[in-house]
């Protein structure tokens, strides 16, 4: 009983890093419909430069070099997705939905290609930067169901991140100025809202909430491997398809909730990834034709 | 009673107006009166391409022998027209943005490749593979029978009983999955699907195999049961196709795109990395020759569906959905069949690829020949069937002859469809052919403003 107890807890503080990624994807979502799909590979990013910084450390980070190299690879994926956004976004955005999303994919292949490139060049690795404390044979029987240092950090992180997140969205004028553009952007944008500034001011929330929760999901991964880097993001993908677009904490709920069954299936049933990915897809499927109420059509306007 | 009256009377050439209408007119009503005749004057270039094709292919086959990749190479491309064709029907035409079309060609693949690696099918006996193909397909056809019936009993009213087994139903499909994934990676007999599926099979198997004597192993023989294997592989995907279709046919585009997504995902990682890499490929089978036969008939295939009445609906439903749906054209059933039909080219594909004498790389089937495979489209031009013919033969070059600088290549097509879209978004042939629509197209299906 233990035993599964503490995997729970291990599959929640792997959901927890699902639910960051997912928070960037709805704040997207949020802001524009056609949304970012090259976001979905922020997270790999993430785990490249964290899996290059840690391996340098030798495995092992102390907590000044952690914050550093979290906010090392924040700033840089920031940068990268808001030079993107203006690059490449922003002069498609006048065009029909079909082209930004088009457009958006060959973004995606551009930053896949790159990192399987990568990876294949310099390979990272990610070791688990505190100890588990669970596997300590010192650890009476008793109190075997302890929360790993892994484990707390990861949970204040995404709890910390969520609200901060949450609180800018529904307290503050910027959110409301966000929230308005992605709801009617002409009508933001007659009452004096600069449109522009509150896009890319979204994209570059979403690459940093995407890009810790990347960092968290890699942490624990260890080994990283091109696929190990893809999986956050398109899980997430598939917590938007489950939840709906216009429903960012559901977003988030469902993203966490298929992190913690995709690792609790996947350290119970086990031992690999073979079964991870298809019950994944397999849950979008069913989710899909149970009719999310967001996603749902008339069978005419799905353009 | 003016019309019926009309009808009944004989065809009579028109007694006065433009005369040059005459002899065509005659020319008509004679071909009209000879089936063979119709048959020959409105097939006659593809009939003529195939027989060159066919030539063509035996004298690219022949260098085989000698150790040249062309054939290999060659055979390739022919599989991205395919690829490409399939996708144009779906991005092109019917305007729904699709990353799971190497997704759906890895499936059709797996579905040959898995049981010719694991011996369970040899394509020199058709008959024999035409047996578990059924069977494997009865058994799944049951499976896909209860999830249907789960469905059913969702939507048959609001109360909480009606969920219970529909809730049931998924959970023995998602239990069978992984059951057959855990016994895939444990490297055992799955113990739940295959100790009740298994013996099922088999039996099916057997009984039909004792009714009928089996054929030696001659060429014929392994070109029927290669067509069996792509008949499989082209259900197989065109199956996967139609379930995610039935979820994302009235939704958002972007549910089809981030689902698509997920599926490429999973066929990659979940089937191809720890798939077969290399299957029991025939000796001296002409490879070539079939792919650029079957790329030859997908183009036309295609080519004559975007100008015929199913092409105009998806056209009309891509342009404006509502004003589509006024007219009577059913937008999700138009969707529907765009990406079956795109899928099932993507099965064919996959069939022929198990049999290309190269190692499968679980890289070819993921998100990334996804999207470049959408590349292709969008640089070719949506719109410009021919533009994408020429678009998936150039770019499919590299990925076939140096297939060490595959994924650098997919980059450059990245590239290449990010500027496409911000320059020219009608892609290479600004949305024009190559060739008239009346060439490819049977000559009385076209109706005249169709050319102009």
């Amino acid at each position: 009983m233990n035993e599964l107890l503490l995997r729970a807890i291990d599959s929640l503080s792997a959901g927890a890093a699902y639910a960051l990624v997912a928070a960037g994807v709805a704040l997207a979502l949020t802001v524009r419909k056609p949304v970012h799909l090259s976001l979905l590979a922020v997270p790999g990013v993430a785990m490249l430069i964290g899996g290059w910084v840690g391996g340098a450390a030798g495995g092992a980070l102390s907590p000044v070099m952690l914050i550093v190299t979290a906010s090392a690879t924040l700033i840089v994926c920031c940068g990268i997705w808001l030079i993107l956004d203006q690059m490449v976004d922003r002069p498609m955005r006048l065009n029909p939905p079909r082209v930004v999303l088009l457009s958006s994919a060959g973004l995606l292949l551009l930053a896949l290609v790159v990192i399987e490139r990568v990876t294949t060049l310099w390979p990272p690795s990610m070791s688990r930067l505190l100890p588990v404390t669970t596997s300590d044979p010192e650890v009476p029987a008793a109190h075997l169901v302890i929360v790993d240092s892994l484990d707390s950090v990861t949970w204040a992180i995404a709890l910390g991140a969520l609200g901060v997140v949450a609180l800018l969205m529904t307290r503050t004028k910027i959110g409301y100025a966000m929230r308005a553009v992605g709801y009617r952007p002409q009508t933001a944008g007659l009452l004096g809202i600069n449109i522009e500034r509150m896009i890319a001011t979204a994209v570059t929330i979403a690459a940093a909430l995407a890009a810790l929760g990347g960092l968290l999901y890699g942490v624990r991964q260890g080994h990283l491997e091109a696929a190990t880097l893809l999986r956050p993001g398109l899980v997430t993908a598939v917590a938007a398809i489950i939840a709906g677009p216009g429903r960012p904490l559901w977003i988030v709920v469902a993203a966490m909730g298929l992190g913690a069954i995709e690792s609790f299936v996947g350290t119970v049933w086990m031992t690999g990834a073979v079964m991870r990915d298809a019950m994944v897809v397999i849950i979008g499927l069913a989710a899909g034709l149970a009719q999310s109420a967001e996603w749902r059509g008339d069978g005419v306007t799905a353009t | 009673m003016a019309l019926q009256q009309r009808k009944s009377e004989p065809p009579q050439a028109p007694q006065s107006g433009n005369d040059s209408l005459a002899p065509a007119w005659g020319r008509a009503h004679v071909v009209r009166r000879h089936p063979w005749l119709e048959f020959i004057t409105s097939n006659g270039i593809l009939i003529a391409a195939v027989v060159m094709v066919f030539v063509l292919g035996r004298m690219i086959n022949g260098l085989a022998a000698t150790g040249s990749s062309l054939p290999v190479g060659l055979s390739l491309i022919a599989i991205h027209v395919i690829l490409a064709m399939g996708l144009q029907l779906v991005a092109g035409s019917s305007g729904q943005i699709s990353l799971g079309q190497a997704a759906f060609y890895g499936l059709g693949a797996y579905a040959v490749a898995a049981p010719l690696a694991s011996q369970q099918v040899n394509l020199a006996y058709p008959a024999d593979a035409a047996c578990f193909y059924l069977a494997t397909g009865a058994c799944v056809a049951a499976i896909l029978i209860a999830a249907a019936m789960g469905l059913w009993l969702i939507r048959l009213s609001g109360r909480l009983l009606p969920w219970l087994p529909s809730f049931l139903f998924w959970a023995i499909i998602l239990w069978c999955v992984m059951d057959l994934a855990m016994a895939a990676e444990l490297g055992q007999q799955p113990y739940l699907v295959w100790s009740r599926l298994g013996p099922a099979i088999h039996a099916m198997h057997e009984t039909i195999l004792h009714s009928i004597a089996p054929t030696p192993s001659t060429a014929g023989s392994i070109a029927l049961g290669m067509l069996v294997a792509m008949a499989a592989g082209t259900v197989t995907a065109s199956g996967a196709a139609w379930i995610v279709s039935l979820t994302t046919s009235n939704r958002s585009a972007m549910h089809l795109v981030l689902l698509t997504a997920a599926v490429a995902l999973m066929v990659r990682s979940s089937l191809w990395e720890n798939g077969p890499h290399a299957v029991l490929v025939f000796r001296d089978f002409p490879i070539f020759s079939w792919c650029a036969i079957a790329a030859l008939l997908a183009v036309v295939m295609i080519w004559r569906l975007v100008y015929a009445n199913i092409g105009r609906a998806m056209e009309a439903v891509r342009e404006d959905a509502i004003a589509a749906a006024t007219v009577g054209i059913q937008p999700r059933r138009q969707r529907t069949q765009a990406l079956t039909i795109g899928a099932a080219l993507a099965g064919i594909a996959g069939a022929l690829r198990t049999q290309v004498p190269r190692e499968i790389d679980a890289i070819e089937f993921g998100l990334m020949p996804g999207i470049a495979l959408l590349a292709v489209v969008v640089i070719g031009g949506m719109h410009s069937i021919s533009g994408v013919v020429l678009a998936a033969i150039v770019l499919g070059i590299v990925p076939a002859f140096w297939p060490e600088w595959q994924i650098t290549w997919y980059g450059v097509m990245a590239v290449g469809m990010l500027a496409m879209l911000r320059w020219q978004p009608e892609g290479v042939l600004n949305n024009r052919e190559l060739w008239p629509p009346r060439l490819l197209t049977r000559q009385n299906a076209m109706p005249p403003e169709a050319e102009s």
